[in-house]
């Protein structure tokens, strides 16, 4: 499987009716792109905005971000199997991207969603200030601002959202066809010249304890056991979020930019012979299926002979448990491991001093086996002070920090003191680099 | 000039091994023993200025007789610096150190001992800073002369780096600071090593748990008043108390009195953590009062209380739930109760 990625760097977005890319320049049609997202009745009303790094900006009620992609030569469809899109394998051919630019779709959480799905919380992205610590406060964005019908019940809002995203993010990567990108790099897994220790990626991924949505893999959401992804297939989009739920780690956007994946591909043929990513689905609620679901990825790995494994999550709590049970296995079968972790879980909104130790009044990981003697720790991104005020706040007007108190609302524009509103969970968009894009970490002293 | 106060054990002392390990804390002006070395490493910047002397045994079987001496030296001496050891291996001297290094702390004197990894002192007192020595004294002189640097920093109040920096074994304190690469290009560059068998150093050791000892058993059930405790958040239906779904940091507590059993008209599950529909329908899933009532009928169960305790048991923080359980549990002591039925999810 050998995919060719052509990059289209953006260095500015503007209105404009001649829509197109040219030399770092995005121009957007606004009139036809809120044309494009009515088309759908479930949707009543859109606003387009723009918004880029460094301005007072607040965005608010994100439900995604998706990077426009666009299949130029090979089978298949990015994003494949979710808004209609072919089932075909992707991984590929060409494949042309913007980057440093997303589609964000923010739509308030309806009311009936809010009390059945206690993870659609409110999220915000400062674009500057010291809330602005994850990499989502680094891109550019078209962002469209949805109101759906009232009624729409879980899955169907799901859909109206994403699809909405995904026509638009379509839409803008059709500019990029019939140019020349600025950055092509190749992408395949060629076995090495020499014998290279052989390294899998055991990609764990958590599954909905609700039904109908989550992260999916060419849109498959339920718990399934293990299967084996060549990277290639991740990078065309195999595995997207969906639009309702507000964990870090399940962004379509980090899917697509997982920098596990950027730094498997730099030492491949190298220092490692990458075998590909075996995606295992977390958050099972049986021990028995924890442990089958552990027991069947240490199994893929054998059989594809690695020697070591680089194991990812993407979030949880009771997920730690088959991921652990995981490492252990692998270890038993001889296979070295290393865990890439977020730290201290969700319970650092600010970063007081006090409140980001670890180790003694919390422990860095709810479980652990002693098998897991390397681990990598991304720390937190929790910022270092109250929120400030904003000139501009696009996505709606108000947060709900409580969601057992929808009717608690706070403006959005105001200063937000995140360790008063929210206690223990922030609602910073992304708020953990569950991947390691960043060099924050934890010391021990 | 910074005056340095050194706890040593009877054998470092030159006063004899194991027969002379119950020998009474005495002390000593300047340095004695291994302090010599540590008086040369001090140079001009320091002095010795006073050694305590305990046996081994004698602190371990003697201990409040040896802690109160210990803390009358410091008093006393009022060292700017203490320096305990190293133990290296001696487990009974290790125990002696860190609790040196405790008394220090209490009294806020920085203080700075060194003994092997697996000495069992390490488990006595988590906060001391204590630098890793090999097992025998043959360490002597590297052991001090990373020892020393270290309390000196503390001494002067510098702030003290990362342990991995410092050479200090961690002291259950974990900080956030940052790292050369991003985390990605870390992973794989540990995972490299881990595989070609070069030396790599997790960032976050792990950690053995904290073991809970279980309660006695109740003598006989069918006398005994028991209560039920749920981490399932079951909540009278409409959540009157706002019980988060998630993160919660409270308990609370509602009436299971006159009730045969819950129904889904009058409770409902609001636990975040699984998918709760069946739970809410029927609460009895949960908290499985039906049965109990059952078991109180047929005489297998002798009293249970009218009130349940529960809270959310997803995504809390540890601190919020060892107070929750100490208040739960103060609850159910000043209720008379003699077991409890703890329901997880």
């Amino acid at each position: 499987m050998r995919l060719e990625l052509g990059t289209f760097p953006v260095t500015r977005v503007t209105f404009g009716t001649a829509a197109g890319w040219s030399q770092g320049g995005l121009t957007v049609d606004r009139a036809r792109l809120a044309k494009l997202v009515l088309e759908d009745r479930r949707i009543r009303d859109v606003r387009v905005d723009l918004v880029e790094p460094g301005e007072d900006t607040r965005i608010i009620h994100i439900r995604d971000v998706i990077e426009p992609r666009l299949k130029v030569e090979g089978r298949g469809h990015v994003y494949p199997g979710i808004c209609g899109h072919s089932m075909e394998t992707v991984g590929d051919g060409v494949t042309f991207r913007y980057s440093g630019f997303g589609v964000l779709i923010a739509s308030e959480v309806l009311p009936h969603i809010r009390r059945a799905v206690s993870a659609a919380t409110d999220s915000l992205i400062d674009m500057s200030g010291p809330g602005a610590v994850t990499v989502y406060s680094m891109l550019r964005y078209v962002v469209l601002t949805l109101v759906t019908q009232p009624d729409l019940e879980l899955t169907e809002w799901n859909e109206a959202l994403r699809l909405a995203g995904h026509r638009v993010a379509g839409e803008l990567a059709s500019l990029l066809r019939g140019l020349e990108p600025p950055q092509r790099q190749i992408y395949d897994l060629a076995p090495p010249q020499t014998p290279l220790p052989r390294v899998v990626h055991l990609h764990t991924l958590n599954a909905s304890m609700v039904p109908g949505i989550g992260t999916g893999v060419y849109g498959f959401t339920p718990h399934a056991l293990p299967v084996l992804l060549h990277p290639n297939e991740i990078l065309d989009g195999a595995i997207a979020g969906d639009a309702v739920v507000g964990y870090p780690g399940k962004c379509t956007w980090l899917q697509v930019n997982n920098p596990a994946l950027t730094a498997l591909y730099a030492r491949h043929g190298k220092d490692v012979d990458w075998v590909g990513s075996i995606i295992a689905r977390t958050r099972w609620g049986a021990l028995r299926e924890k442990q089958l679901s552990a027991y069947q990825s240490v199994k893929l790995a054998q059989m594809l002979n690695a020697q070591g494994a680089l194991v990812t999550w993407n979030h949880g709590g009771n997920d730690l448990i088959e991921v652990m049970l995981t490492i252990q296995g692998l270890e038993k079968a001889g296979i070295k491991t290393v865990f890439l972790t977020i730290e201290s879980d969700i319970k650092v909104v600010k970063l007081s001093r006090a409140l980001a130790e670890t180790g003694s009044d919390e422990p860095p990981l709810l479980f652990s086996v002693p098998e897991a003697d390397a681990i990598v720790s991304t720390g937190t991104l929790a910022p270092e002070d109250s929120l400030p005020p904003v000139s501009r706040v696009v996505g709606g007007e108000s947060l709900v920090f409580d969601q057992e108190r929808p009717d608690v609302r706070t403006p959005a524009a105001g200063s937000l003191d995140l360790e008063a509103l929210s206690g223990a969970y922030s609602p910073i968009f992304g708020h953990f680099d569950n991947y390691g894009l960043g060099r924050q970490s934890y010391y021990d002293y | 000039m910074l005056s340095v106060g050194h706890y040593i054990n009877q054998f470092f002392a030159g006063i004899g091994g194991e027969q002379s390990a119950n020998l009474p804390p005495e002390r000593r002006d300047g340095p004695v023993g291994p302090g010599r070395a540590l008086q040369t490493l001090l140079k001009d910047s320091g002095v010795v200025v006073s050694t305590l002397i305990c046996g081994d045994s004698f602190f371990s079987e003697r201990a409040e007789e040896a802690r109160a001496a210990v803390r009358t030296w410091m008093e006393e001496v009022r060292p700017d610096l203490v320096i305990a050891g190293p133990a290296f291996a001696a487990g009974r001297y290790g125990v002696a150190c860190a609790e040196v290094c405790r008394q220090a702390a209490e009294l806020g004197i920085p203080a700075v001992t060194g003994m092997h990894p697996e000495n069992p002192g390490l488990l006595g007192y988590k906060k001391a800073f204590v630098v890793p020595t090999s097992d025998s004294a043959t360490d002597m002189a590297r052991a001090l002369s990373v020892m020393f640097p270290l309390g000196h920093k503390l001494a002067s109040g510098e702030p003290i780096g990362p342990a991995e920096v410092e050479g200090y074994l961690p002291r259950g304190v974990r900080r956030p600071g940052r790292r050369g690469e991003v985390g990605a290009e870390r992973a794989v560059a540990m995972l490299l090593a881990k595989l070609t068998g070069q030396p790599f150093r997790t960032e976050i050791p792990v950690d053995k748990y904290e073991a809970v000892p279980p309660a006695r058993p109740v003598a006989d059930v069918r006398r005994a008043k028991i209560a039920v405790v749920t981490t399932g958040a079951i909540v009278p239906r409409g959540n009157p108390d706002h019980l988060k779904r998630s993160s919660e940091t409270r308990w609370v507590k509602y009436t299971l009195a006159g009730r045969d059993r819950l129904t889904g008209d009058e409770f409902e599950c609001v636990h975040g953590g699984f998918f709760n529909l069946m739970a809410s329908e029927n609460p009895n899933l949960v908290l499985p009062l039906d049965v109990l009532r059952d078991l109180q009928r047929e005489g297998k169960v002798g009293d249970l209380l009218d009130t349940y305790f529960t809270t959310t048991g997803n995504d809390q923080r540890l601190a919020d739930c060892r107070r929750n359980g100490a208040e739960i549990a103060a609850a159910l002591q000043s209720a008379g109760v003699n077991g409890v039925l703890l329901v997880a999810t």
